[in-house]
């Protein structure tokens, strides 16, 4: 087990290098230039100095190897170009906690939800809770979360006036995107354990219990929840890594200080630094939350715990 | 295996992330607002309301609160209120700007205006130190250092051996800025400059202490205990991209004028969510341009209703280079052809204001609105002539074809937005009708857009320019051949002539004569460019707000806002 992990390490940061490496030279061939957002040609003498001053000037090839030397020895990210002066480790730190909080909440609201749906809608097939849940997992899927979002303010904060419409800092503040973001998990969640619990179901085992005569109540929660809880623990592994990642629209809805925004911003700014940093925090996250999930799964499912022989 | 999954994964996720590029909101780059921090009138409240703060909006997260870096509106809106510029452009009850008195208690300038002197008013800092002459020379030797790389700087190329400070030829020390005493500042200048007055509130002439920026070093203006402040409000809340908040400076040497005791920003980008705020009060003001929700703000009886005219020109501009438009007259019919009152209407819902000059409204020359007094180069060419004529004549002149249907052109974008798609479909149709070419539109993100612009690789462009300052010469001088910062090509020496005349020239009514003649050269003889509208902003507030103005170069901040019956 100790050598396994040691292993998928090796493979993580080797996977981790190449994706730095393919960002890296990728966004430096892309036009333009951290000027650009400026919208407005400046005067040459100007651009040369900011150039100089950030190091832009030199090749790529150098600009890489100093970025590498930063991030291996210092784990110094480097400077904000749109936003002067700012760390982009402090940035991602800061504002990924602030995603952080608002996804674990969205996924705890979100994934029990999901799944009590889920279980429900498949003990009751093709009756009507079934029904009302696949449309509530049809609705979840299909529209978009900028229109639930849109749609939970309107109604909590402008007709009602319960909550306040944007902001940050209080417990009020994360309610409604929270429920927003949750929509997508619950309508995801509801519809695999609908389809895992219906599998599952159908198998020997459970007529074995039901035979010796456990309750319906213990069937489903020893027998069925265990087995069909499974594949729901995949789709937890990109979930995760998406938690600290945070989401763009529900955060420009909401105006929430999350790192969401920067996926996005840094590229149209071509703020290199912090297109860099944010692609190495989610590379980074992601393939860790793949190892946590992967090892999950040994502790849910005895059968596929690693043994000397797999690879 | 697992592993070679994750590592193609990882790459789709980049590649993925990489097309996102698309989806971003360029509009706000192409269009150049300005700062949401207006001016005011001083009219005398009697009765104000107990408790005086307001909650507004701020577009977006400002990028630092470093005045010598950094260049967005964003920032200038709190740089203005919790700095003290020597002077600042205030507004009287019939919005009209005039300079004040600020940081600088008065000024003088010697007989030809190559010199001046501001006398340093009495003024603390946050932290209790004495404001001083050697503050604000600082400051603006900061902005010209060479190592400071401000993107700013170049508007101070007027001050003495500016431009060899700044391209480190010459030492900051050699810079025609010192303090002669800490209560009196000497600038000198290249030559006298007309304009140079507007460049005293202009962030990067801002005072900065030397001790605190040595101090703090790169973390300067990065949070709000790395800047100590002098203006009439100090920022006491700063979350990032979330909110600010300002308090009034009881050290502040105009505080009896200061009524607001907090103002709250918020930093909301997403359109719904500044219409829910306003319309619920979370917001006391917002800007409303979309047509259903100004329709539905304009009939609410609390709020008031300001039309501002921002000092910006949205405009195509052609590649004279380029085989089909180095020609005159294919430009002019290119610009003739363009409907821009029905633009104006169909695209932006009547918002915007069809442009005939290039120099936008607000902008003064001397005490005059330039553009009330100057001809409009455009709507002559309209009148003058048959854009279809001018075309054929054009292709003639060129050897082509002159069948306009054979003509193809192209018309490159700066944004992948669905705005910005009708608006190509919307210029496809019109010069089809007008001039029976057939036009394509090349839709890139504005950073591509931008460098293909510098590398010559387009036939006509189209953006947005705002002027940084209150002076005609601001707009004109884009085109100067020297120092190009519109990408045409183009250059013209009667026209580079005009405007080193004009730089030169104290005399309003002479520098009129210049300038409008620059004007006639650039849009009705050359047609470099073809102006299409000014933009203009829906601005609605509740009406117990008073004194916080509307004109958009002001920059007396927030400083004489009061709420009465809220």
């Amino acid at each position: 087990m100790g050598k396994y992990i040691f292993k998928r390490i090796g493979y993580m940061l080797l996977t981790l290098w190449i994706v730095i490496t393919l960002t890296f030279f990728l966004m430096h061939s892309i036009p333009g230039d951290p000027l650009a957002h400026m919208a407005k040609r400046l005067p040459e003498q100007i651009r040369q100095n900011y150039y100089e001053k950030y190091g832009l000037d030199q090749p790529v090839i150098v600009q890489y190897g100093k970025f590498m030397k930063n991030l291996v020895t210092k784990g110094d990210l480097g400077e904000s170009l749109r936003y002067p002066g700012r760390s982009v480790t402090e940035t991602i730190g800061k504002n990924s906690a602030v995603s952080g909080r608002l996804g674990f909440q969205a996924i705890a609201i979100g994934i029990p939800i999901g799944i009590i749906l889920g279980i429900v809608a498949a003990l009751n097939r093709n009756k009507w809770p079934d029904y009302l849940v696949i449309f509530i997992a049809m609705l979840g899927v299909t529209i978009p979360v900028f229109i639930i979002g849109a749609l939970l303010q309107y109604g909590f904060t402008v007709k009602l006036e319960w909550l306040p419409t944007t902001g940050w800092g209080k417990l009020k503040h994360t309610i409604l995107p929270s429920i927003a973001m949750a929509f997508g998990s619950i309508a995801t969640y509801a519809r695999y354990m609908r389809s895992n619990v219906l599998e599952v179901l159908g198998q020997d085992y459970i007529l074995t219990a039901q035979a010796k005569g456990v309750s319906p109540f213990n069937v489903v929660r020893k027998h069925v929840l265990r087995n069909s809880i499974l594949p729901a623990i995949t789709i937890l592994g990109a979930q995760i890594a998406g938690v600290f990642t945070g989401s763009f629209v529900i955060e420009k809805i909401f105006s929430i200080p999350g790192l969401g925004s920067y996926y996005i911003t840094s590229i149209n700014d071509r703020d290199y630094t912090m297109i860099i940093g944010t692609t190495v925090f989610y590379a980074a996250l992601f393939i860790i939350s793949q190892l946590v999930v992967d090892l999950l799964y040994g502790v849910v499912d005895p059968r596929i715990r690693v043994s000397k022989n797999s690879k | 295996m697992r592993n070679k999954k994750f590592l193609v994964l990882s790459i789709v996720m980049l590649l993925v992330l990489l097309t996102v590029v698309g989806c971003g909101k360029e509009d706000a780059k192409v269009v150049d607002k300005p700062s949401d921090s207006t001016g005011g009138n001083t009219e005398v409240a009697t009765d104000i309301d107990s408790e005086q703060y307001l909650n507004l909006i701020l577009g977006a997260e400002p990028s630092t609160l470093d005045a010598s870096k950094g260049a967005d509106s964003y920032s200038n809106t709190i740089l203005n209120n919790v700095f003290e510029p020597l002077t600042r452009l205030e507004e009287d009850e019939n919005q009209n700007n005039f300079l004040a008195a600020a940081g600088a208690e008065s000024w003088d300038h010697n007989e030809d205006g190559s010199v001046w002197t501001f006398k340093i008013r009495d003024n603390t800092w946050s932290d209790g130190v004495k404001v001083r002459a050697q503050d604000y020379e600082y400051g603006i030797k900061r902005s010209l250092a060479q190592d400071t790389a401000s993107p700013y700087a170049f508007i101070l190329m007027p001050i003495k051996n500016a431009s060899k400070v700044n391209s480190g030829q010459m030492s900051v020390d050699e810079l025609g800025v010192k303090s002669l005493d800490d209560k009196t500042l000497e600038i000198t200048l290249e030559s006298a400059t007309p304009y140079f007055e507007q460049l005293t509130y202009q962030r990067v002439m801002l005072p900065q202490r030397q001790d605190i920026v040595e101090a703090q070093g790169d973390k300067y203006g990065t949070e709000l205990d790395t800047v100590v402040y002098n203006g009439p409000f100090t920022l006491t809340n700063w979350v990032h991209n979330s909110e600010l908040v300002l308090t009034k400076n009881e050290n502040y040497w105009g505080k009896d004028d200061v009524k607001m005791q907090t103002i709250n920003l918020k930093i909301i980008q997403d359109e719904n969510a500044i219409y829910n705020s306003l319309a619920n009060g979370s917001v006391d003001a917002a800007v409303a341009n979309r047509p259903e929700w100004k329709e539905k703000f304009m009939k609410d009886e609390n709020l008031d209703h300001i039309e501002i005219v921002n000092p910006s020109t949205f405009f195509m501009f052609f590649n004279t280079q380029n085989e089909v438009f180095k020609n005159a007259n294919i430009r002019k019919a290119f610009s003739a052809a363009i409907n821009r009152e029905e633009a104006a209407n169909v695209i932006w819902n009547g918002v915007n204001a069809p442009a005939f000059g290039w120099v936008p409204p607000s902008m003064n020359l001397g005490d005059d609105e330039y553009r009330q007094v100057a001809e409009s180069p455009v709507s002559k060419l309209v009148e003058d002539s048959d854009a279809k004529a001018l075309l054929i004549k054009g292709l003639e002149e060129l050897g082509m074809d002159t069948d306009p249907s054979k003509l193809t052109v192209r018309i490159s974008l700066g944004s992948t937005d669905q705005w910005f798609r009708t608006y190509g479909e919307y210029l496809q149709q019109m010069y089809k009708t007008n001039l029976g070419i057939n036009l394509e539109v090349n839709q890139m993100e504005w950073p591509v857009f931008d460098s293909s612009v510098q590398k010559g690789d387009f036939q006509i462009g189209y953006m947005a320019w705002g002027a940084d300052f209150n002076d005609p010469s601001n707009m004109l001088s884009l085109f100067y051949s020297k120092a190009p910062a519109i990408g045409t090509g183009w250059s013209n020496e009667r026209f580079d002539e005009l405007i080193d005349l004009a730089s030169a020239e104290m005399d309003p009514a002479k520098r009129l004569e210049y300038y409008t003649e620059a004007e006639h050269i650039l849009l009705y003889e050359e047609a470099a460019v073809a102006p299409v509208v000014y933009p203009r902003t829906n601005s609605f507030r509740y009406k117990f707000i008073k004194s916080l103005g509307v004109t958009p170069f002001g920059t007396q901040g927030y400083k004489y806002g009061f709420t009465q019956g809220r």
